[in-house]
């Protein structure tokens, strides 16, 4: 077989290797990307499975026991979608919404390290975990986002006098 | 009118930016110098009316303009002026402003000082150049002003976010931009190259500008991860995140585009490759600040959501499809050329590399935008985590090294195996020196082990080569080593440079492997004095202090580090509490084996918690980051054998480089600074506490009553060392708990001896009385004794047992109940 | 919009104006003089008793303000272009 072609069934052997590794942990180091919604929708089958999950962090709820390091919160329903987002106002408006709003669905998290920084009231939290039997979220990483670094939907500019 | 003032100068800009594309356009079509002429005009004018809105804006944020909206979200009164300046790019609206600058600033080098090569492509260059530079003006004037005004102006801001407070801050955003930026010109030239149909020189045309941009965009990635770890503080320093993956992919599809280069230029091959990489590099860059703008995808790093999204995807299809467009338009230009070099060739490596840039590239881009593709293909959001991206990126990684051992080892197909066999020596006893040593150092763990092999070997070869070369020309020229070594890489710099970059990355390959395979991180919870053990090194909790900055509480934790038992250093890591954040901030000790790095996690009256990571081999990372980038320091740089120029050029040129190198070396002097940088809250002392269990140190001490008393007194019997003061208020109140021990056990043949960190005897004398203290007492003259026993504070304690060896030790009071305990378990024995 | 901010930026831009349209001024003063030159040559080529060679106005020959090949504006009595040494005369 001439070089020239062994070295091109090189290259597409390593691009069919490549596709074959993103592919299979795509399905399974993957996280499924869900909001506290289509979590609850998934009901049993969501249970020990790897999920990312989404949703404002209710300051309220937040309780933390330095000792063992564990921080338990509870995170509210937040729409994934950034179009509705946008509709709805801009991100720091839907979390302030979210947090206030009784009736959205709710998901405690428990997250055995010592609490972030930026855990507080109205932070958009991604948390990484598992879900547990007893229905609680167990969390091996929680990304934050705090608030006031929101850039709001881009402002009007200052009227003119 | 400031922001009035400041608005009209984007708007203006834009203007001008738009007649110069236009201008320059005109010129092609009527072969008119005067149009060309003009529209050059243009952009120097653009870049001097940006420089003023720039100089307006730091202005703005210099004299406390607050009611300038920008301002006032990422300034303050209180903020020191150096970060005042990097607020500059702190947010959206200002970033893109810089963006806008250094676009145009860029276009205007280009043709300021044309070379030989670049000359004829310039005017459709500047014409690409022009519109995107237009394109980043535009969005900056009419979505993202930085001058946009509020209708009340607040009395302060509201600061500078505390993470963003850091040396770093001033140099990884503008080096990503330099780079980002820079990447715009190799495109452009390419381009305009393809129209012009020489599209076999510009690679070498645009050599200069893709190294440099290739040289600042690796180093604001190295500064944003050196960061990452000196302050976030979650003891790593890449996390695969969206906005962390933007920098990269063009990095990668960049350094592929610098080695078919190399192919391009020696005969002409890899051309459609060289103009896919480039066109995707540009892209990517555009992919990557719509990523960082328009809050599709989740990130922490991300400016949040804005309707800017929507106008860079359209530009980012206007670019693609555009570009790909001339590329099938002019493809007859691309026909012939091709190799029919096999597999174990020098370009058949180059090629598989090239395959691997790619396919590195498109993971992480797949993994990155993973959400979104995999809903709409199957209505379930899957995302990557760290994970995903390690065990997609591993593999392909490790071949990319290995590719990297072999291919200088490699010439022509037809002696591959020939010269593998005759020159592949290096490599393998690299391989396994490296790969040995890590088992040696207890890296074991196959994966570990075969990752080190190919570093090693990669390592070898690259050793090898460089020998190779110099020992070759040494003999041939009858030169010494060294100035053999001098002239080659002044004669060959971008093949030295490659050299070195291939160097620095075999050690930060090892780096990688240590800290991603072999880290350790666990936490403690340690009250005052109390001591944990973790892996080889032991931390003792000495105190916790608390003090108010202007406007932060600063909370810190001081704590005694052995290794082997035998003192290390004293980590402070701390809290910084403000008034919207708190911000934790890590001690960290490196080290050649690996990095001690504590976190202080919480803290109460009572303990605290600490999250200890041990990150072997992290040194080698930012050492190999350091090397990496000075080899493209080294390729960037002029050769020395240029053409030779009239006297006037020649002077010229020699002031700009030497201006040039001390640029570069003052750069990368301030990065390497910033990596090993400042305050890691780990300082020395002379002596360390001895542990429990270890010899108590000597001393001789003068006694209060007369006659001396030194350790070997103490020989066979049980002592209690206490170190005091007077003005001490905690030794105040356990020195009638020592007293009252001390009288119910002084018939059992213990000793105890009161330090006194207090030189006037009167004073200690008065004390003594006072508190009616009648065991041995003595003045700690000079601190020398308590220097020798590794005393921070008082008080503090140490109770040794008849062989002298320290038993037990108390930083702070000590209560009754533990000193009776104490004794009462050394008595007994 | 203030009054000061509106002078301000019509200034700028007349500034800037006068910078984008100087290549279209500049060479009528230069072309006059240029012409005047030729003149001066052809009428004591003339008197010299020599037939007098057509002026030409080819940009190689003539010194002009614009280098043909960069574009970049030169001297009028410059021999290499500055920006890329092309022989101007």
């Amino acid at each position: 077989m001439g070089g020239k072609a062994k070295l091109t069934i090189a290259g597409l052997l390593i691009v069919a290797a490549v596709a074959y590794l993103i592919a299979s942990n795509t399905g399974s180091t993957a996280h499924y990307f869900l909001t506290i919604e289509e979590l609850q929708t998934m009901g049993e089958e969501a249970v020990g499975r790897s999920l990312t999950v989404s949703g404002a962090v209710i300051g309220d709820s937040i309780v933390y026991d330095p000792s063992v390091p564990r921080v338990t919160f509870t995170i509210v329903q937040v729409p994934g979608d950034p179009e509705e987002v946008e509709r709805a106002g801009g991100l720091a408006a839907v979390l302030h919404a979210a947090v206030n709003d009784p009736s959205a669905p709710r998901l405690e998290v428990v997250y055995n390290d010592v609490k972030p920084d930026l855990l507080k009231d109205e932070a958009q939290a991604i948390v990484r975990g598992k879900l547990g039997e007893d229905g609680r979220f167990y969390a091996d990483e929680v990304l934050l986002k705090c608030p006031t670094r929101y850039e709001e939907e881009v402002p009007d500019q200052a009227e003119e006098p | 009118m400031l922001s009035e003032v400041g608005t009209i100068t984007i708007g203006l800009a834009l203007a001008v930016c738009l007649y110069a594309s236009l201008a320059v356009f005109l010129s092609i079509r009527r072969s008119d110098p005067r149009w060309l002429q003009s529209g050059w005009n243009g952009i120097y004018a653009t870049t001097a009316i940006l420089g003023f809105g720039l100089l307006l804006l730091l202005f703005a944020f210099l004299t406390n303009r607050f009611e300038i909206q920008y301002v006032a979200q990422h300034s303050s009164r209180a903020l020191p002026v150096y970060l005042k300046v990097s607020a500059l790019w702190a947010g959206q609206e200002g970033s893109l402003l810089l963006w806008s600058f250094l676009q145009i600033l860029f276009a205007l080098l280009l043709i300021a000082r044309p070379s030989v090569r670049t000359r004829p492509l310039l005017p459709w260059a500047t014409v690409i150049l022009g519109c995107v530079a237009a394109f980043f003006i535009g969005v900056t004037l009419f979505l993202s002003n930085p001058f946009a005004r509020l209708d009340h102006a607040p009395f302060d801001g509201q600061g500078l976010n505390p993470l963003l407070r850091h040396p770093g801050m001033i140099f990884h955003p503008p080096s990503l931009y330099l780079g980002y930026v820079g990447l715009a010109v190799p495109f452009a030239l390419a381009m305009a190259a393809l129209i012009t149909g020489r599209v076999d020189e510009w690679t070498r045309a645009a050599r200069r500008w893709t190294l440099a941009a290739w040289l600042f965009l690796g180093l604001g990635l190295f500064l944003g991860a050196r960061w990452a770890y000196d302050v976030l503080g979650w003891g790593g320093y890449w996390g695969w995140d969206p906005v962390e993956n933007a920098g990269l992919m063009p990095w990668f599809t960049a350094t592929a585009l610098l080695h078919g280069a190399v192919v391009q230029e020696e005969r002409k091959g890899f051309r459609t490759w060289n103009l896919v990489l480039v066109i995707l590099s540009f892209v990517l860059v555009l992919f990557g600040t719509f990523t960082t703008r328009s809050g599709l995808i989740q990130s922490v790093h991300a400016f949040g959501r804005s309707a800017l999204g929507y106008y860079f995807l359209a530009f980012i299809g206007l670019v693609l499809v555009g570009s790909f467009a001339l590329v099938f338009r002019y493809r007859s230009f691309l026909r012939g050329n091709s190799s029919s070099e096999g597999l174990l060739s020098r370009e058949g490596a180059f090629l598989i590399a090239l395959v691997l840039f790619v396919t590195l590239t498109v993971s992480v881009f797949v993994g990155s935008t993973l959400p979104t593709i995999t809903d709409v293909l199957s209505h379930r959001r899957f995302e990557a985590g760290p994970e995903w991206f390690d065990r997609v990126t591993g593999p392909q990684f490790g071949l990319m090294v290995l590719v990297l051992a072999l291919c200088p080892l490699l010439g022509r197909s037809a002696q591959a195996l020939r010269r593998l066999r005759s020159r592949g020596w290096p490599a393998l006893v690299g391989g396994v020196v490296v790969a040995g040593s890590a088992a040696l150092a207890g890296f074991t763990g196959w994966t570990s082990l075969v990752g080190f092999a190919l570093a090693g070997m990669a390592g070898g070869t690259a050793v090898a080569e460089i020998a190779w070369d110099v020992v070759g020309r040494s003999r041939r020229k009858e030169e010494p080593f060294l100035q053999a070594l001098q002239r080659q890489v002044s004669r060959h710099r971008r093949r030295y440079g490659g050299y070195l970059v291939h160097f620095g990355l075999v050690l930060l390959v090892i780096g990688i492997i240590g800290t991603r395979v072999h880290a350790l991180e666990t936490e403690v919870v340690l009250s005052p004095g109390e001591e944990a053990q973790i892996g080889r090194y032991t931390l003792v909790f000495e105190d916790l202090r608390q003090e108010q900055a202007t406007d932060h509480v600063r909370t810190e934790a001081r704590i005694a580090a052995y290794r082997d038992r035998e003192y290390l250093t004293t980590l402070t890591p701390r809290i910084d509490a403000y008034a919207q954040q708190t911000v934790g901030v890590p001690a960290l000790r490196p080290g050649w084996r690996e990095d001690l790095y504590v976190v202080l996690a919480a803290y109460s009256p009572t303990e605290i918690t600490l999250k200890v990571f041990i990150n072997p081999l992290a040194t080698f990372l930012w050492l190999g980051g350091l090397i990496l980038l000075a080899g493209g320091a080294v390729a960037v740089w002029p050769s020395a054998e240029e053409v030779r120029l009239p006297v006037a050029e020649a002077r010229r040129r020699k002031v700009r480089n030497t201006v040039a190198a001390v640029v570069v070396l003052a750069l990368l002097i301030a990065a390497g600074a910033a990596m090993w940088g400042p305050g890691h809250g780990a300082s020395a002392r002379l002596v360390g506490r001895p542990l429990p269990g270890q010899p108590a140190p000597d001393f001789t001490l003068t006694l209060l009553d007369g006659g001396t008393i030194s350790l070997a007194d103490l020989e066979g019997r049980v002592a209690v060392l206490n170190f005091w003061a007077t003005w001490c208020p905690s030794c105040e109140e356990e020195l009638p708990a020592i007293q009252s021990i001390w009288e119910e056990y002084q018939g059992r043949g213990v000793v105890f001896l009161g330090v006194a960190l207090q030189e006037d005897e009167a004073i200690v004398r008065g004390a003594a009385d006072q508190y009616g203290l009648t065991y041995l007492l003595a003045l700690d003259i000079g601190e020398q004794v308590s220097t020798a026993y590794g005393v921070t504070g008082v008080p503090e304690t140490f109770v040794i047992d008849p062989e002298g060896n320290v038993a037990f030790v108390h930083i702070g009071p000590v209560t009754a109940e533990e000193l009776i305990e104490e004794l009462e378990s050394l008595l007994g024995q | 919009m203030g009054i000061g901010s509106i002078l301000v930026g019509v200034a700028l831009a007349l500034l800037v104006g006068a910078y984008l349209a100087r290549p279209f001024r500049q060479p009528e003063a230069e072309f006059d003089r240029a012409i005047e030159h030729w003149v001066a040559q052809a009428r004591a080529a003339l008197q010299a008793g020599e037939v007098a060679a057509a002026p030409a106005a080819t940009a190689a020959e003539e010194p002009v303000n614009f280098c043909p090949q960069c574009g970049r504006r030169v001297g009028t009595d410059d021999r290499f272009c500055a920006g890329c040494g092309r022989p101007l005369r």
